[in-house]
């Protein structure tokens, strides 16, 4: 359900129903960035209730098609999903990280009739690596989806939190039991030429064929697409042109640029990019193609149907379509109806695709995830 | 996939196995970078693959398994030997989908429906699998052949580099072990050592202090009074007990040092007058008296240096008075402030040291006096190592002994160096 802060009446009430009607049920919480200083009176709230909640802070918050810079959503967890919340320290390796994370949530061999939602803080610089070393945890027990929380400004805040803490650099992930996972998709297109990255920490790229990255970035546009990224327009543009990770099965990861360092011709991009990796320069989906739309669709109508579906829009991608991003969440309403959609804009996704079930973090994709319960 | 793709790919692969140094980590990330690339989920490496002669009569033979990543129950036996159909290990790499094979891996557990066999060597293989079938245009066996003959090479390093450094960590164990007892030994042979010379030497004072308390007992019941003589017995060998208590505290504690300004000329002055020495041995200052050359030292250590060494050098003669040699019993102490040290010599005209105790002069515990602890020597080079100079000796049986005592050029407070 979806509502106002503004509005405390209405908060307290529907938490007071959602307790009446389901004693000891849990909520997950999705708060947009702008109302973040309530999490402590909806946590307060929901404590006071016997109401657990798990929840997370996104720039902007998805229902019915539209985007909103405010408000919350609560959406129904059952009675009592096991979780775990951990804040990470510096310094930890991602092998740690997972153990962590795995020690905290205990999974049985259940041969993926059970779903991990895992929602990182988009701050962390190395969610991929902690992906790769939760999967040598739980290998494919379990199905993974997700999407990295917090602000579109990409600073540090507070984003992740549960009934007892709100944490920085958090990672939240949330059992889903019986549930058959989600789907996601960008449908980029994979232009031509790749070339190695060479020099690589976390999600800056130094170097690219050894040369600045920036200089080979700028070639490759030209080359490809006719396109002249400068100093001066890269902001406007690399949100069209970003950076694809090549996969032996034809399947191409994204990583949306989203900084320039001027200095040393370094990019950053939204996601941390494995070393030695093979980047080609891709093209994003153009406005008004629906191909992923009816990919997703595709995929989600051989299950069976639900009444609401939970959807993380990448904020890179929103970059991208400005305006057109209605069209497709509309469109995206209208094959998936009557169901109800609602979500986030997300800085990243996780999960596998259509074609490989091993778990991913992904830039600029739509993600789907069936959610039981209105 | 276009061949520009498939060349991306081989990179990213090559340069992964390229890249570690260890066995496992190697598998583990070759394994990960095969499931990112390939749509597949589960990933398996076996080794030790017994020979074909092994398979036995079910055609089943004997593999490790090294690393599974999924697998459900199977990756709970990670390090057992298993025993497989030997169907599973034919001769290069293949595709797997009998489902008789797929279930005598993973049992009732099985998730699989489709596998693919990369053969790296006849006793090593990658094994990859997919819940349906995976959509690559291409035969992966064929593209990751290179791959999979570089994956070979890298194991082979890796195993190699493993063998050597578990060796090197053996052969480092068995040393450090073997010095341990070597220290052990020494430290056990330093302690029996001391109690027997500590025994030794306080025994001897104790006995003259118990004797001379008896006699004065019995001449103070006869009334004689002649006993206050034995009192000074008593004062003397309690001297004597305490010199040795200090010899043993200042070998074994590492004071601070009290850094001053001492005019060594003065020091060695005041050391010879206040040690008594007997009117048969004739001692020479060639450079005579003090205000010449200051140093920065703890004088009460730097004192107690120049002591051992001008008693040692008074031993000798005492010793060589008896003999009748006809030699004059001389000691020379003189100083030298050199380009590279100041240097405290003492020549004695002693009967000298024998090579054999010269080798051993500054072992603790070593004397070759019937009293004495053997502490002397080697107290008097831990004093000169605290200021950051040394002790050197030159001796040769019957022709006299030079000790000589340097220190640093930073020592040296006056003359500033170049005056």
């Amino acid at each position: 359900m979806f509502l106002q802060f503004a509005d405390p009446t209405a908060v307290e009430a529907a938490l007071e129903a959602f307790c009446t009607a389901t004693p000891e049920g849990a909520l997950l919480a999705l708060v947009a960035e702008a109302d973040r200083g309530n999490i402590p009176q909806l946590m307060k709230s929901c404590s006071e209730r016997g109401i657990k909640l798990l929840g997370a802070v996104f720039p902007e918050l998805l229902v019915d098609s539209a985007l909103h810079k405010k408000g919350l959503l609560l959406l129904p967890l059952g009675r009592a999903p096991r979780h775990t919340l951990i804040s990470i320290a510096g310094g930890d390796s991602a092998g740690e990280i997972a153990a962590a994370l795995a020690s905290g949530l205990p999974i049985r061999p259940a041969a993926g009739t059970h779903t991990v939602l895992a929602l990182f803080d988009g701050m962390i610089p190395n969610i991929a690596s902690i992906i790769d070393a939760l999967y040598l945890q739980w290998g494919d027990d379990v199905r993974y989806i997700g999407a990295n929380a917090g602000s579109e400004t990409f600073t540090a805040i507070a984003s992740l939190f549960d009934g007892q803490q709100l944490v920085e650099n958090g990672i939240l992930l949330i059992l889903l039991e019986n549930h058959r996972g989600g789907q996601l998709s960008h449908n980029y297109r994979y232009a031509a030429r790749g070339a190695p990255a060479s020099s690589i920490e976390g999600n800056r790229v130094a170097m690219i064929d050894w040369r600045p990255a920036f200089e080979v970035y700028q070639e490759l546009a030209r080359e490809q697409f006719g396109v002249d990224i400068t100093r001066e327009n890269f902001y406007e543009f690399a949100v069209h042109y970003p950076l694809g990770i090549v996969k032996a099965d034809g399947e191409v990861l994204i990583r949306v640029p989203v900084g320039l360092d001027e200095s040393d011709g370094s990019i950053y991009c939204l996601g941390e990019i494995p070393a030695n990796a093979m980047l080609t320069l891709m093209e994003a989906i153009p406005a008004g193609n629906m191909d992923t739309i009816e990919s997703l669709a595709g995929s989600l109508r051989q299950g069976p149907h639900f009444a609401a579906y939970l959807i993380f829009y990448c904020a890179g991608r929103r970059l991208h379509l400005h305006d057109a991003t209605a069209d497709e969440l509309r469109a995206l309403g209208e094959v998936l109806a009557p169901a109800t959609l609602v979500g986030a804009l997300s800085l990243g996704e996780i999960g596998a695709s259509r074609t490989s079930p091993y778990p991913q973090f992904h830039n600029a994709t739509i993600v789907a995830l069936p959610w039981p319960g209105r | 996939m276009k061949r520009d793709q498939i060349l991306q790919v081989l990179y990213d692969l090559a340069l992964v196995t390229g890249s570690e140094t260890s066995v496992r980590p190697l598998v583990t990330a070759t394994l990960q970078r095969l499931l990112y690339h390939t749509s597949t989920s589960c990933g398996l490496f076996f080794s030790e693959l017994a020979p074909v002669a092994d398979v036995d009569g079910q055609g089943m033979v004997h593999v490790t398994l090294y690393q599974a990543i999924a697998g459900g129950r199977l990756r709970d036996r990670v390090g057992e030997t298993l025993s497989l159909p030997a169907a599973l290990f034919g001769n290069g790499s293949a595709q797997i989908s009998d489902p008789g094979l797929l279930a005598s891996l993973f049992g009732e557990d099985n998730r699989y429906r489709y596998g693919l066999r990369l053969m790296v060597n006849p006793h090593d293989f990658i094994f990859l699998f997919a819940p349906r079938h995976l959509p690559s245009e291409l035969h992966l066996d064929l593209v990751f052949a290179p791959v999979i003959g570089n994956f070979d090479h890298s194991l082979r390093m890796c195993r190699d580099n493993e063998r050597i450094m578990n060796e090197l960590r053996e052969e480092l164990e068995t040393r450090t072990r073997l010095e341990e007892q070597l220290i052990k030994k020494e430290k056990l042979a330093v302690v029996g050592q001391l109690t027997s010379s500590v025994n030794h030497e306080l025994r001897n004072p104790l006995g003259a202090i118990s004797t001379a308390s008896y006699l004065i007992r019995r001449k103070m019941a006869a009334g004689d009074d002649s006993w206050i003589a034995q009192l000074a017995v008593i004062e003397r060998n309690t001297e004597r007990c305490n010199s040795i208590i200090d010899q043993l505290l200042g070998y074994t504690r590492h004071a601070r040092l009290s850094l001053e300004n001492i005019d060594i000329g003065a020091l060695i002055d005041v050391i010879i007058k206040e040690m008594d020495i007997a009117d048969s041995i004739a001692v020479h200052r060639p450079d005579g008296g003090g205000g010449q050359i200051t140093v920065e030292a703890d004088s009460e250590l730097l004192r107690r240096a120049l002591i051992n060494v001008l008693q040692n050098a008074v031993q000798a003669m005492q010793g060589q008075r008896h003999q009748a040699s006809g030699r004059v019993s001389e000691i020379t102490v003189s100083t030298r402030l050199t380009d590279q040290r100041f240097e405290i010599i003492l020549r004695d005209t002693g009967p000298g040291i024998r090579t054999d105790e010269l080798e051993r002069i500054f072992e603790p515990l070593f004397s070759t006096r019937s009293f004495g602890v053997g502490l002397g020597m080697p107290i008097v080079r831990n004093i000169m190592a605290q200021h950051g100079g040394d002790v050197e000796i030159n001796s040769s049986d019957g022709e006299g002994t030079s000790i000589l005592l340097w220190l640093p050029l930073s020592r040296i407070r006056s003359p500033q160096h170049g005056d």
